[in-house]
This record gives C-alpha cells, structure tokens and sequence, in this order.
C-alpha cells in the first residue's frame, strides 16, 4: 500500500512517514503542493495526507489540478479548523478531515489503516 | 364875585321911605321887587325865589295870612314886618305862624329900616349857607352811603370771591389727592386685572357706567381686548382691525360697532381714550397701540366732569398698563427663552468673573445649586482642571475644554458675553455637552481595532507555532512508541510530548480570546474560564505566588468565554502590577447559594480612598500616559453587568486588595 505525504513542515511528515513505515507502509513525502502534484501522478499512492496551506500550490488546488484522474483516497490536514471541515473537505473530492494539531498521531494513522482496508 | 342874592320882596307902602331899586349887600347889589298889597305879592311867592321879605303894614287883616303864606313857600327867606299897630297877639301869631323875623314899630327911622334889612339879608345868606351846606352834606352822606354800600358790596363779593375760590381750591387739592391715591394705587398693580379694577372702581362714583374695556395690538394681526364679563375678567382677541383713534373721543359709530360685533351685544354711548404704550412698543417695534373704551350713559352734562377725570388719569393708567404690557411680554419672552435653555440636553449655566453663576437652565441647577460652577456643577473647591473658562476671559474669544466629572466626561463650549464690540467680556456663557459616551465609543473602538489587529497577529503567530508544534508532537509521539526501554530517553521524550501539548493548549486559548465577538454565549465553568486565562499571565505572574483554589468545576454560569477570560485577564494582570514587590496572587472560585463567587486578591498597596469612588470610571487610570486607557475596569463592570453579576472590591488587612465577581450560576437543563 503506498501512501503519500503532502506538507511543508518537516516534523509532521517525518512523523507520519515514521508512523506508517512502522505499520508496514510505502511511503513517499513530498515538500510543497507542486512536488506532490507530480509524485501523485508518477506514483499513483493509494492515500494521500494532503495540507491545506503549503507555499506555492495549496492542498486545494492540487485536488483540483488532479481532478478525475484520482485514484486515491485523500485525508485533508489543516490547521485553519474554523475555515475548513469535514463537509468542505469532502466537497473538494477528499475523503477525511483531520484538523491540526493532532491530539494523538496514532488515532490519525489508525483512521488511514481503516480507511485502507 | 359872591353868587347873585335873590331879590328882596317889599310889600306896601313905601313912603315916606324912597325906595331904591338895588339895595347894596356885601358887596353885591340885590334886586328890591316892590309890590303895593299882599294879594298882589302872593302870587309872587309862588313863581320867585326872594331873599327876605319886607311887609310894611298893608292891611291889618291879611298881612299875617301873607307872612304864613311866605313862611310856606320862601322858608328861608326872613320876613320883617313894619306896622304902626301892633297887638301882642298878633306879634305872637306872627312869631308862631309865620316865624316873623323882626317886628318894627312905625315910625321909625330909614337907617333902622336898612339896618333890619341888612340883617334880614345876613339871616337869610346864613339860612341860604347853612342849606346849602346841608344839602352838601346831604349829598356828601349820600355819597358816602353809596360808597359805603359799593365797598360793602365789593367786601361781600370779595367774600363770596374767597370763599368760592378756597372752595375752588379745596375741589381741586381733593381732587389731585384723589389722582395721587389712584396713581399709588395703580404703582403696586401688576395684573391688567388689577389695573383695569382700580380704575372700574373710581368709575363708581360717575353712575350710569360700565366696565372698561382695554384694547391693543401689538404688531400681527392680533387685537386683544381685556374685559369684564359680569364681574369676571376675560381676554379675548380677534382678527379684525379697526383703526384706533389717536385722541381721546366719544368713539365714531364704525368702532362702536367693531366693539359691539366683537363682544356679541349692542354697546350704548363709550368714550375711548387712546393709550401711549412707550415701553410696549419700543419693543415689539414701535407697533404696539391699545385704546381704553368706557360704556356709559352720561348726558352731555355729566360728560365734563368725566372727562376731566379721564384726561387726569389718562397718563398714569397709560404708564401702568404699558409696564404690566412690557411685564408680560418680556416674562413671556424670558419664560420661551427660559423653556428653549431647560429643553435643551445640555447644562447651560452663565457664570460672571468670579465663576459665580448667574443663571443656569434645568439641566444645570436642578443638579445642585451653589455659588461657583466648579462647585454647583463639579462640586470641587477651585477651578475644574481643563477649565475653558479663562482663556474665554482673556481672549474674549470662544473657548473650549474638557472636564470630568462624576466619571462622565464633558466638552466645555464657553462663549464670552461681549455688550459692546471690543469690551472685555461681562460673563461667559458655558455649554456643557456630555461627550463621555461618544469618547468611550471612540476610545473603545480604538481599542477593539488594535485588540483586533493583535488578534489577528497572534492567530498568524500561533497558525505559525501551530504547524512545528503539530509535528513536533507527533513525532515526539512517534518516538515514544518506538523507544522500548525505560531509561531516561523516554522520560524526557515524555516531557517534550507535554510541553508541546501545553504550547498548543496555549495558542489554542490564544487564539479563542483573540477571535473575540464571534464567539457566542455558553454554559460553562468559571474555573475552566480560570485555567484556560493563566497560561497567558505567567509571565506577568513571574515574580509573585500564585496560589489557585477553583472549587466550582460543578457549576455552571452563561457567558461569553472570551469576555469573561478577559475580565479575568484584566485583573488579574492589575493585580500583578500593582505588587510592586514580589507579593501573593490568590485566585479562589466558591458556589454561594446560586451564586458563584471570584476572588482575585493580591498584597499589594490596596487602593487609595481617594479615587476609589472613581476606579470604575471610563478612563480613570493610575497609569502613565500610553500605559493604559483607563477602560479595562469600566469594562470589566459592563461585561460582568451583561452576565447579570456584580463586581466590587475592597482593601483588605493586613494589605492589599481583593475584587469580588459574583455571577449567578445556570446550567443547560
């Protein structure tokens, strides 16, 4: 199962990479919106954890630039709670809500093996 | 030349005597008028005048009846008789009957004749003397009794002259008295009623009278008429004119009519004095006239009098009604000018030199009524600080400042009262509008705009943290998860994981009380409110104990979270300041009934007696200027009011303060 990671803080992908490597996981990281606009398109992950705000291309905007051609599931992160949730989130063609900061990253990383299976 | 002596009569026989026909009589040549018998001489008794009469023995037997006779007729003319024979008797009857002068004897010498002629004469020129002084005397008493009875006349008109005119006089000073009583009396009328009764009462006196009726105008359209109306005093006014007359008149028919259409009755004879309205008219603009119409029934006879006693007080009874007139329109103009200053919002007082007012509207006195406006209007004890006052004095210019007082802020406006261009000013009229509200509006807005600015800054700030501190936890987490053993590696990773979380809890309670009004009303817990506020004070907290005792987690009050963080925020951080010294902080929470109690007390110097009425106030601030607005209590009270609480506070022993927030709890159910 290959998951990608879309977020420009280092912390919060290497924590995630970590996390699901650990359970087993492929996992790819991708720095800025543009960089996961492609890495999404070459190497076609099963999930994506996508931030919403990222310099250059934002989380929204990369959903909307891939569109159709989606096959993965995407779990939308953001730190703006009051600016986004999880009906908008859905309505951008993501699957899952995840508001920053996380509580416990383990509750994440169990919801993204639920969704996986 | 002595007058002319009537002739002498000479009766009989002349001879032997020669008559001549002169005889010579002091000086004078009298006339001897000779007759031969006494018949013939009587007749002459009755057509001449003689001066004597001689009879010279005619016959015997008519001599005495002729001498009688000329005693009846020539009374004054003395009689001799010359006789021969001469009885005693006879001599008797002639000195008795005819008043004979002298009895001669014949013979007798020619000599004697003469003798007795010539005394006969002197007899007769004395009786003729003496009767014309008689009759002179006579006509001299005449005379004197006319002139006695001219002189008793004029004593007698002169006296009816005196006594009239003292009668005149009399009528006169009675009636000058009458006049002064009535001017003293109109001096201490005040009322038209008043006036208009005096004069209704000295018009008694006339009958056949009725009640005055004043008419006037003064500029408009409007004619007043001020009236008796069976014994009660009216005014009424109209619409219609009609030209007054300018002298005092029985009015023409036209007016009579005009008064009789304005009252509804028929109006019988009137007499209308014009009054002069001096003072009246000067102020309306030399438009003010009024007539004083008198009804009577007087005939042409009794009319003199009357109008003599209008034209007497025509003056007086003009001066009074025209001050009462000038009275009641300059209190009905200071009465609008005294309701226009009262209606309006703000204290309007007029103060002189010395501060001293003068006059204020209601706004101003029905405060308190004192003798300088810093007293009256800010109660202090000399001049209020922001006083526009003296520089309106000394520029003569409009001037204005701002004073506090009570905690309300005012705007002064003071306009110098100039009487003349370029006099230095007699007074200063102060307008003092209340801007405490729009200054608070202002200062607050001011205040929400920079809260709003550091409100978005910090959410920038801890969207900024938020990320690093997400990752950081997370993969503190992470780490944890994969550290097995229990030495100290995991302890601390543990320690990083709290850390982290209690950085995000604070930017989290950051950014909630910087998001500020959005955030609606909740059933909440005062002490989550507590906990959720001192993160955010611990650097102001550094230096003194903290020392918490939050005993109401249970109960909840309904508030904005935000709003009461900040109340809690606030005093909190005055708290803290206020400890000079490091000191004790002691915030506690305890439930009272349906009550929930905060006490935030601190050690610090307590708060001074002097401004502890005016802590609350808007903008009352210890603090330096650009150190504080002076809002952050006055806010805290409404905020707290909101919520349907109290707050108070009080200085507390051995020192510091202590303020008191009771809320009333409510749950959800």
């Amino acid at each position: 199962m290959k998951v990608l990671i879309v977020d420009d803080e280092t912390l919060v992908r290497r924590s995630l990479s970590r996390a699901l490597k650990s359970k087993g996981y492929e996992v790819q990281e991708a720095v800025n919106g543009t960089e996961g606009l492609q890495l999404w398109r070459s190497w076609h992950p099963d999930l994506v954890f996508l931030d919403v705000l990222m310099p250059g291309m934002t989380g929204p905007e990369v959903l909307k630039e891939i569109g159709n051609d989606n096959k993965a599931k995407v779990i939308l992160m953001s730190a703006f709670s009051g600016e986004h949730n999880m009906q908008t989130a859905q309505q951008m063609g993501a699957s899952h809500f995840v508001p920053k900061p996380f509580e416990d990253i383990f509750a994440v990383v169990k919801m993204a093996e639920d969704m996986l299976v | 030349m002595p007058n002319k002596l009537d002739p002498i009569l000479w009766v009989g026989n002349v001879s032997p005597i020669r008559l001549p026909h002169f005889f010579p009589f002091q000086k004078r040549e009298v006339e001897i008028v000779f007759r031969a018998s006494c018949a013939e001489a009587l007749s002459l008794l009755k057509t001449q005048k003689f001066s004597s009469i001689l009879v010279q023995d005619p016959r015997a037997e008519d001599r005495l009846e002729f001498l009688v006779q000329a005693r009846l007729y020539q009374p004054i003319a003395p009689r001799i008789l010359i006789a021969e024979d001469l009885s005693e008797q006879e001599v008797r009857e002639g000195i008795n009957k005819a008043q004979v002068f002298r009895f001669m004897r014949w013979p007798l010498s020619e000599r004697e004749v003469w003798a007795q002629l010539e005394s006969a004469l002197q007899k007769h020129s004395m009786y003729l003397s003496r009767s014309l002084l008689l009759r002179e005397s006579s006509h001299q008493n005449k005379q004197l009794e006319a002139l006695t009875h001219s002189l008793e006349g004029m004593v007698e008109e002169r006296t009816q002259f005196i006594e009239l005119s003292h009668n005149e006089e009399s009528e006169k000073l009675n009636r000058e008295r009458l006049l002064v009583r009535f001017i003293k009396d109109l001096g201490t009328q005040n009322s038209f009623e008043d006036i208009l009764g005096v004069l209704r009462k000295e018009l008694r006196k006339f009958h056949k009278m009725g009640d005055p009726i004043l008419a006037y105008r003064l500029g408009g359209g409007k004619t007043f008429f001020l009236s008796f109306h069976s014994g009660h005093f009216n005014q009424t006014d109209t619409l219609s004119y009609f030209e007054f007359p300018k002298t005092a008149e029985v009015p023409s028919p036209e007016l009579i009519r005009y008064f009789a259409n304005h009252f509804g009755r028929p109006f019988i004879r009137a007499y209308a004095v014009p009054l002069e309205l001096r003072l009246t008219s000067h102020l309306v603009g030399d438009e003010g006239e009024a007539i004083l119409c008198i009804e009577n029934s007087l005939s042409d006879k009794e009319m003199t009098p009357f109008i003599d006693f209008m034209t007497d007080r025509m003056r007086p009874l003009s001066m009074a009604l025209d001050r009462v007139l000038l009275e009641s329109q300059l209190s009905s103009f200071s009465y609008r000018w005294e309701k226009t200053f009262d209606g309006m919002r703000d204290p309007v007082a007029i103060v002189d030199l010395e501060y001293n007012v003068v006059r204020a509207n209601r706004k101003f006195s029905d405060k308190f009524f004192q003798q300088k406006c810093f007293e009256s209007f800010a109660h202090k004890k000399s001049q209020c600080e922001g006083c526009p006052v003296p520089t309106a004095l000394k520029e003569g210019v409009t001037a204005s400042g701002q004073i506090q007082v009570d905690g309300r802020v005012y705007q002064v406006h003071s306009y110098p009262v100039l009487l003349e261009h370029g006099a230095r000013p007699t007074n200063i009229v102060n307008q003092y509008v209340d801007i405490t509200q729009s200054r608070e509006l202002y200062l607050r807005m001011l205040q929400n705009e920079k809260m709003g600015a550091i409100g978005m800054l910090a959410g920038n700030i801890a969207h900024e943290l938020n990320n690093p501190l997400t990752g950081l936890r997370a993969l503190t987490q992470v780490l944890l998860q994969e550290v097995t053993d229990e030495g100290n590696l995991r302890a601390d990773l543990i320690e990083i994981e709290k850390a982290t979380a209690r950085s995000q809890r604070i930017i989290k309670n950051l950014l909630d009380f910087s998001k500020g009004e959005d955030q609606p009303s909740e059933y909440i817990s005062v002490d989550e409110v507590i906990e959720r506020t001192l993160p955010m004070l611990k650097s102001a907290l550094r230096q003194h104990r903290l020392e918490v005792d939050l005993k109401t987690l249970g109960h909840s009050v309904f508030v904005e979270p935000h709003l009461l963080q900040q109340v809690v925020f606030n005093l909190i951080n005055n708290a803290c300041q206020a400890m000079k010294d490091p000191g004790r902080l002691r915030v506690e929470t305890e439930v009272r009934a349906n009550q929930v109690l905060i006490r935030i007390e601190d050690t610090g110097p307590g708060i001074p007696e002097d401004i502890q009425r005016r802590i609350f106030e808007p903008f009352f601030t210890t603090k330096k200027e650009g150190h504080g607005t002076g809002l952050g209590l006055s806010m805290s009270k409404s905020i707290i009011e909101k919520f349907g609480g109290t707050i108070q506070f009080q200085n507390v022993e051995p020192q510091g303060c202590c303020f008191t927030i009771v809320l009333p709890t409510k749950s959800s159910e």
